[in-house]
């Protein structure tokens, strides 16, 4: 009977968390848990990062002032070319207001703080909420390119569907991460519909099984969203799997992001 | 572990655990495979107590985990609380519990609620599912040993 019951009271805990995600919500019971195992998390977290970096630093010293140099270096060139690049920016906003497209996603910049991941659900939790201007569907980047979407969105903590989530099955709540991506190597540009396929592959895939794509092709966003700016790196061509009889041509991709790299990131609102 | 005592602390190692698995769970994965620490806690604490306090702290995990991790909170609850009645079961058996034991029934255990989790939720690549299960499987085995040994030293004699 106990056996039963809690069973029973899991099935309603688990209808209860989906209705409040279909309404853009976190549910009160998976909020107090996550508010009363955040601080020691985080606290954990800082202690095994500090404890990798210690060693890292103790054993890589050379090569760590090295690659300092050559990023003081870089930011100077950066810095030169920021301006310009600003200038442009209102520029292409402007002309957007003027044809009615509307704000550009993605023009403000949110920087945050990965100190949770759960590994079967493919997902980041970050240390900025609706308190900072996050929103759901927001797209969240590493230096190295797109990592997902953010799903849930609490005060000051977010969870992140990352790319690589969906496989064959939509994600947990009923969703599967579907993005616009296209083939920058090309001209035009073919595009494509992207999702996960493992934890370490994407497949994006094109409606015509002659689209010019090659191996070692750069994949980016294709901007096809209101909230997912074009331009963000997704990554590599890896092979191609043209398929006549369904008129589609499916492209696997070795995504750009690194989840073992990943300290840092930034929302994109 | 029975009383106050055995459930003040089940609740500090479901925190520590939860915490543990949110934030640090993934940068101590080995070679593809990262540990359970929730479901560790819940199959060593299972060890000690009856198939009903055995189902009571594998719903309780099963809720830290599905709260934490943002996936079905019921797909957790179902299967922690399945498995923690099962353990609480083997405990009214007549076998002496050990280090081994924890071993092994704890790494039964990842191997069983791992499979359950891809029948609720199938995916494309099932080999690589399938090996990281097995390795942490193995992990989460090891981590049981001295978790079995400290609650050992803590603990009543297990309720049968």
């Amino acid at each position: 009977m106990v056996l039963i019951g809690l069973c029973a009271l899991g099935v309603v805990l688990g209808t209860v968390q989906n209705g409040s995600h279909s309404q853009e919500r976190v549910d009160r019971l998976t909020s107090t848990v996550r508010s009363i195992t955040s601080p020691l998390g985080s606290l954990l977290n800082g202690v095994v990062r500090t404890t990798s970096a210690f060693f890292t630093g103790t054993f890589s010293a050379t090569k760590l002032v090295q690659e300092n140099r050559r990023l003081k270096a870089l930011e100077q060139v950066y810095a030169t070319y920021s301006e310009r690049i600003e200038g442009l920016r209102t520029e292409n906003e402007t002309l957007r207001k003027y044809e009615g497209f509307g704000q550009t996603p993605g023009k403000t910049r949110v920087p945050a703080l990965v100190y949770g991941f759960s590994i079967n659900e493919n997902r980041l939790t970050i240390n900025v909420g609706s308190n900072q201007g996050v929103r759901a569907g927001c797209a969240v980047e590493s230096n190295d390119g797109l990592v997902g979407t953010v799903e849930d969105v609490e005060a000051n903590r977010s969870q992140v569907l990352l790319l690589t989530s969906a496989g064959l099955q939509p994600n947990a709540k009923g969703k599967a991460l579907l993005i616009g991506a296209i083939d920058v190597n090309r001209v035009p540009p073919p595009a494509g519909l992207l999702r996960g396929e493992n934890a370490s592959t994407l497949t994006l895939t094109f409606m015509d099984p002659k689209a010019p794509v090659q191996i070692g092709d750069t994949i980016v966003t294709s901007g096809f969203s209101e909230k997912i700016p074009k331009g963000l790196i997704i990554g590599k061509v890896i092979q191609l799997d043209p398929s006549e009889e369904f008129g589609t041509l499916k492209a696997r991709i070795d995504p750009a992001f690194s989840l073992g790299n990943l300290e840092f990131v930034i929302v994109l609102i | 572990m029975k009383g106050a005592k055995g459930w003040i602390i089940a609740i500090i190692l479901l925190w520590v655990a939860g915490s543990g698995q949110q934030s640090v769970a993934y940068q101590l994965a080995l070679i593809g495979s990262s540990p359970d620490y929730i479901l560790v806690v819940v199959v060593t604490f299972a060890l000690f107590t009856n198939r009903r306090n055995g189902a009571a702290i594998g719903f309780l995990g099963g809720m830290v985990q599905g709260a934490i991790s943002g996936g079905h909170m019921a797909t957790y609850t179902v299967t922690r609380t399945i498995l923690g009645f099962c353990v609480g079961w083997l405990t009214g058996l007549e076998f002496e519990g050990n280090m081994a034991v924890a071993f092994v029934v704890t790494a039964m255990a990842t191997g069983v609620t791992q499979i359950a989790f891809l029948l609720f939720n199938p995916r494309g690549a099932i080999l690589p599912f399938l090996l990281a299960t097995i390795g942490s499987a193995v992990y989460n085995g090891v981590l049981a040993m001295p978790l079995y040994a400290l609650l050992k030293k803590v603990s009543d004699p297990p309720n049968r």
